[in-house]
């Protein structure tokens, strides 16, 4: 009986289609949505309304409009800190736009930009700078030179040097 | 009477200005708008020219513009604008009273410690601009001390100093180099300077430098290029 009872109370139970889970977006602010779709695709952003701590590894551009605390990097893509971006971590990346705060170092593979109204207090390091001229910085400005151009040129020599056990194959090596 | 000073003020009124006398009406009054101009500068090719042969250098500048930071990373230094002015501001005021406030010891201490707070012997080479002349002797003295602990010995600096005595508020200008030898030059403000800086006083604040050198530029502006 208690089983028959159980069974006829569960069966209901089962039935009734369960409530749709709310799909709750990280941010809830309706600028943010539409930042996001805005965004072309391969773009990642985080909203305004977000504070993350912590490393970020970004395979694709990335587009920082909220809070992070820590570290950024996307060697082979473009890091833009938008308006309202408060970020107080290290950034490194190919190409760095500023637009809103950073506190922390700034390393740009190709290039960094500094934007009107941007604050940055960090050391830059880049081959190609440019900065408006509402754009603040605090901190030193320097270049950093490609390494490509004559790292190939001098390998080849050092490795034809080197014992054949210590030889380091690079993927264009004709030797490979 | 009433009716008469009426009359007399309506009298110098250009509209009610009576026929049978010629009309007259004052000149418009020009908004001063602020002063832009781009000009050649002796000293700062001094300045760049002391530079040469050398690259990577460490250069203070302490109006901190957008454009001289650019084109010292071009010319393959490393600039490190520094934002003295808006620090200035933000300790003293930008007021009728910021001169006053820097009569007080405890205010000055702050705002030594943390300005040009930087290793010793860090620049190569430091762009004053017209910083110094905001500046009363009790916050002058440490901050030239300051200055000079931050360079390396031989190190060019580029100071700026109104040489017009007789006026009494000066134009704060934004100073932003443009080439070797070419500097734009944006008015910003006017200030009270704090003091009149002639060429022996110029020569006494420096003194403990190694050498000055002199060059009277356009706009009453007398440029100093200092060895340190």
């Amino acid at each position: 009986m208690w089983k028959r009872r159980d069974r006829e109370e569960e069966q209901p139970a089962r039935s009734t289609p369960e409530p749709a889970k709310e799909n709750t977006p990280l941010s809830n602010t309706p600028a943010v949505r539409s930042f996001e779709s805005d965004a072309p695709r391969g773009v990642a952003t985080i909203g305004k309304a977000v504070y993350i701590k912590g490393q970020i590894i970004a395979r694709e551009d990335l587009v920082v409009d909220g809070s992070v605390d820590g570290t950024i990097e996307a060697q082979e893509h473009r890091v833009t800190i938008g308006p309202n971006g408060k970020v107080a971590a290290t950034i490194k990346a190919r190409h760095i736009i500023i637009q809103g705060q950073i506190t922390g170092n700034v390393e740009g593979a190709e290039k960094v930009e500094i934007r009107n109204g941007a604050k940055l207090l960090g050391d830059v390091k880049t081959v190609k700078f440019v900065c408006e001229e509402e754009g603040t910085i605090n901190g030193s400005v320097s270049s950093l030179r490609p390494e490509s151009k004559s790292a190939p040129a001098a390998e080849p020599k050092a490795a034809s040097a080197t014992p054949p056990a210590q030889q380091t194959l690079t993927p264009n090596d004709p030797k490979k | 009477m009433s009716a008469v000073l009426d009359k007399l003020r309506n009298l110098f009124q250009p509209d009610d200005h009576p026929p049978y006398l010629p009309s007259y009406r004052p000149p418009p009054v020009q908004p001063t708008a602020p002063k832009q101009l781009t000009r050649p500068s002796n000293s700062l090719e001094q300045f760049f020219l002391a530079l040469d042969g050398q690259d990577r250098l460490k250069i203070l500048d302490l109006c901190g513009s957008p454009a001289t930071t650019e084109f010292l990373f071009q010319q393959d230094h490393i600039p490190r604008p520094d934002p003295f002015y808006r620090a200035l501001e933000l300790a003293f005021g930008n007021g009728a009273g910021y001169l006053d406030r820097q009569l007080e010891p405890d205010r000055v201490d702050i705002f030594v410690a943390h300005t040009l707070d930087h290793k010793e012997g860090e620049f190569d080479a430091v762009l004053l601009w017209d910083s110094l002349q905001y500046l009363r002797p009790e916050l002058l003295e440490p901050v030239l001390e300051q200055i000079f602990s931050i360079t390396r010995p031989g190190a060019p600096l580029l100071a700026v100093f109104h040489a017009d005595e007789r006026i009494e508020e000066v134009p704060v200008f934004s100073f932003q180099v443009q080439g070797r030898n070419s500097l734009f030059l944006a008015e910003k403000d006017r200030r009270r300077p704090a003091q009149h800086f002639n060429n022996r006083m110029i020569e006494k604040i420096f003194k403990n430098f190694a050498s000055t050198k002199f060059f009277l530029a356009r706009d009453h502006l007398r440029e100093v290029l200092i060895r340190r």
